[in-house]
């Protein structure tokens, strides 16, 4: 249960106790369907005030469905979510998560496709993650989840490129920026690697230790 | 049970429909999970928008009957029509003596009959062959009213072979040869 309801929420549930009003009514006084009254009341309530209902709360679904709690609620991805709260973990996922661009929308701020349709197609990623959530994961336990779970894909550096550009004179200094740059660009050289910026999740690494793979205190992101 | 209760029937399904669609949404919203979100945003929207349409199915059909039933109440019999027109030609247009033309739906064998005792009217209806013979056989039909000879007047052509062939060419084209003797 949500701390609170949003402006938006609360116009979904205002319209559903309309709705719910307005039917209930029907059902339970029975007047006459040839009636241009009923006809116009089962109008708002079947059709208008329903439309409002789905309308703000398709909004707040798509709302609820960036936020790390969301992510987090399925227990395999519990040990992501905790990570990405924890505000000692030098994962590059949680310092992500500490900086205020991504907050508590990290994971999809940083798992979304990029591009004009990357919306569209995040969302149709996720219903994938719920399928074979259902299917497979379910009763998984944690540690082997940790080892199952893996990206479809390699990780895009595009997304990275969302906000370090690559373009900059300060990114562009850097002598590892500047001897890998045509690799980041097209994605030969993952940002996210152990050589460079370490795993994002460096505890599904079994090589790895939860620090391991992320880089020093103090270097740029 | 008649049709007024059974679309009743229908709609009060359709509220108990959108009801669990409603709550469904709602449930959502209190409780942004990935289980209620996908369930409010696939299947409560689904139900939701089938009942919507059951509505609107409903509604479509309770106004077209509304009409038909309106219009029903406004026409008058056939019979009834025929003879009013008959009246109104005859005192507002002066007319003693008239040929009412029309299809087999609009000059009826009923109609036909309230006809048949009036001077001074007479008729001529566009039936289907068969039907043509059966008034033939209770001489019902005025083959009066048809100059058979002014078809053949008004043709150029003169010849026998001649108008035989323009015939046969139009016969050919029409099918139509089963009504004639040529």
């Amino acid at each position: 249960m949500p701390a609170h309801i949003s402006p938006l929420g609360s116009i979904a549930l205002v319209c559903a106790a309309l709705a719910s009003f307005i039917l209930i009514w029907f059902l339970i006084k029975h007047p006459p369907i040839g009636s241009p009254t009923t006809k116009l009341w089962l109008f708002v309530g079947l059709g208008i005030l329903p439309i409002g209902v789905a309308s703000t709360g398709n909004i707040e679904g798509f709302k609820a469905t960036k936020q790390r709690e969301f992510c987090g609620s399925c227990h395999v991805m519990t040990p992501y979510s905790s990570d990405s709260n924890d505000p000692k973990s030098l994962a590059l996922a949680s310092r992500h998560a500490r900086n205020k661009l991504f907050g508590n929308e990290n994971c999809y701020v940083c798992h979304a496709d990029y591009g004009m349709f990357g919306t569209v197609l995040t969302k149709m990623g996720g219903m994938r993650h719920v399928w074979h959530y259902a299917l497979t994961y379910r009763k998984m336990t944690l540690e082997e989840s940790k080892l199952a779970i893996h990206l479809r894909q390699p990780y895009p550096n595009e997304n990275c490129m969302q906000c370090h550009s690559t373009k900059l004179d300060l990114w562009q200094k850097h002598p590892d920026h500047k001897a890998s740059l045509d690799g980041v660009r097209t994605g030969k050289i993952s940002c996210a690697s152990a050589g460079c910026h370490g795993y994002a999740h460096p505890f599904t690494k079994p090589s790895t230790s939860a620090s391991a793979g992320a880089a020093p205190v103090g270097s740029h992101l | 049970m008649n049709l007024v209760g059974r679309r009743g029937k229908v709609l009060r399904i359709a509220c108990y429909f959108a009801l669990l669609a409603i709550a469904l949404m709602c449930w959502a919203v209190l409780d942004p999970r990935p289980l209620p979100v996908v369930i409010a945003m696939s299947v409560g929207q689904a139900i939701g928008t089938v009942s919507l349409g059951v509505y609107i199915v409903v509604v479509f059909v309770e106004i077209r009957n509304e009409r038909q039933e309106r219009a029903n109440s406004l026409r008058p019999p056939p019979e009834e029509h025929t003879l009013r027109k008959s009246t109104l030609l005859r005192n507002h247009y002066g007319l003693d003596s008239f040929i009412l033309t029309g299809d087999c739906g609009q000059i009826t064998p009923a109609q036909i009959q309230l006809l048949r005792g009036r001077s001074g009217i007479q008729w001529i209806a566009a039936w289907k062959h068969h039907k043509v013979r059966d008034l033939l056989g209770y001489q019902s039909v005025q083959l009066g009213l048809v100059d058979t000879q002014y078809q053949v007047r008004t043709l150029t052509i003169k010849t026998k072979d001649k108008i035989g062939v323009r015939v046969g060419k139009v016969l050919n084209k029409y099918k139509v040869g089963k009504h004639f003797k040529v």
